[in-house]
């Protein structure tokens, strides 16, 4: 197991929205607009490292029967922080993830990423596993809010993409659009490695 | 996997630590942003006052007057010459489609309204959203209860409501007649003291 491997993983290959499908709820109700997803992407990267790199680092000192309450704490110390320097200096963003940064405590990509990596690997590999996770979670929120942006309002980053007489999908921006963009997303991803599975198998 | 055992007051004394140095963390942070914060939270009120309030407004101040036994934050604008520009009156109606909707709305001496400002609302985004576009809000410039009956064409008013938003456009006509009825009572009691 290479390094770049625990990085490349999260990417692609365990995916946490489309492969392990982690972390639905913040995902479907923040990817209405491209621009989001990076705020909401930067926030979990952040947390996800964090919370990797000290849960690793303490791992031999966090006794099992404790484990959840204090990886908890340690995440949600995290989160927190993010809040409140979001809230200071980005209230922008801040204004539009709203309660969904707080809830990356709950986020179970964060916790999820503790319990089945972090607690039982060393630190650099840790660290690693949450940066691909979080650049992972980032793409896949940012394709999300992408097609849900431009279907739903006609605009990327806030920019007019489309013409203005183009019907908009408002469907697209309400939670019933997150599914079904999501389910595409599924389907679309299950579709390529079905592929390369064929080409695998031909080669 | 194999893990070391530890015993109970072992564990106490970790969870004890682990919640300590937490606390300490968190507590530092907020001391560091609650600076910016408080002025981030400024700016942002006194950015929402400027729209509502007319350009040659230099002071805002801030007032809560009790009107029927309810709290309303009128703020008065004054130019530079501590001569009064604009009010603009906070008024909340529970009667929107997503729930509570905040409005700032501006007021001039005439006790017409200029113009107002949505604070925060919970309406559909493409429907019920368009409380904020400038064709919605236009028809309210210039108005009072005298000349304008605050109720969509449907219930016999003069508001033409957003396409598919019919109640969040009468939640709209709610609060801002609400507005103007604080604005009023608060002209009464400044003229009988």
């Amino acid at each position: 197991m290479s390094l770049t491997n625990e990085l490349v993983k999260g990417i692609w290959k365990q995916h946490p929205l489309f492969r392990i499908l982690l972390g639905m709820c913040p995902t479907l109700a923040t990817s209405t607009l491209a621009v989001n997803a990076i705020g909401m992407g930067a926030s979990v990267i952040f947390v996800l490292v964090g919370s990797n790199l000290v849960i690793s680092l303490f791992r031999n000192v966090i006794p099992d029967k404790i484990r959840i309450p204090v990886f908890i704490v340690i995440i949600c110390t995290f989160v927190t922080v993010v809040d409140l320097f979001l809230h200071a200096y980005t209230p922008d963003i801040y204004k539009a993830l709203g309660i969904f940064i707080p809830l990356i405590v709950v986020n179970c990509i964060i916790l999820g990423r503790a319990e089945a990596f972090a607690q039982s690997n060393p630190v650099l590999a840790s660290v690693m596993d949450g940066i691909g996770m979080g650049i992972g979670f980032t793409w896949g929120m940012l394709m999300l809010g992408t097609i849900r942006e431009i279907l739903g309002a006609g605009t990327w980053m806030g920019m007019q993409v489309t013409s203005p007489d183009f019907p908009k999908a408002i469907v697209m921006l309400l939670p019933a659009g997150g599914f079904i963009t999501l389910g595409f997303m599924l389907a679309g991803m299950n579709k390529i490695e079905l592929m390369q599975k064929e080409r695998a198998k031909q080669g | 996997m194999a893990k070391r055992q530890f015993s109970d007051v072992q564990i106490f004394i970790i969870l004890t630590v682990v919640s300590v140095v937490s606390a300490g963390i968190l507590a530092f942070t907020y001391n560091f942003t609650k600076d910016p914060i408080e002025k981030t939270e400024k700016k942002k009120k006194e950015d929402a006052l400027r729209v509502v309030l007319p350009p040659e407004t230099v002071k805002i101040t801030p007032q809560t007057i009790k009107i029927e036994g309810e709290d309303v934050e009128l703020n008065i604008g004054e130019d530079k010459d501590g001569k009064v520009v604009g009010y603009a009156i906070q008024t909340i109606t529970k009667k929107g489609f997503g729930g509570e909707i905040i409005f700032l709305l501006g007021i001039d001496l005439q006790g017409k309204i200029t113009t107002y400002n949505v604070i925060d609302h919970k309406e559909t985004p493409g429907l019920g959203d368009g409380i904020n576009s400038e064709k919605f809000k236009k028809q309210f410039q210039g108005k009072n209860s005298e000349n304008f009956t605050f109720k969509v064409v449907k219930d016999g008013g003069n508001v033409q409501a957003i396409t598919a938003a019919t109640i969040t456009s009468r939640a709209a006509c709610d609060a801002l007649e609400k507005g103007l009825k604080y604005f009023k009572a608060y002209k009464t009691q400044g003229s009988q003291k």
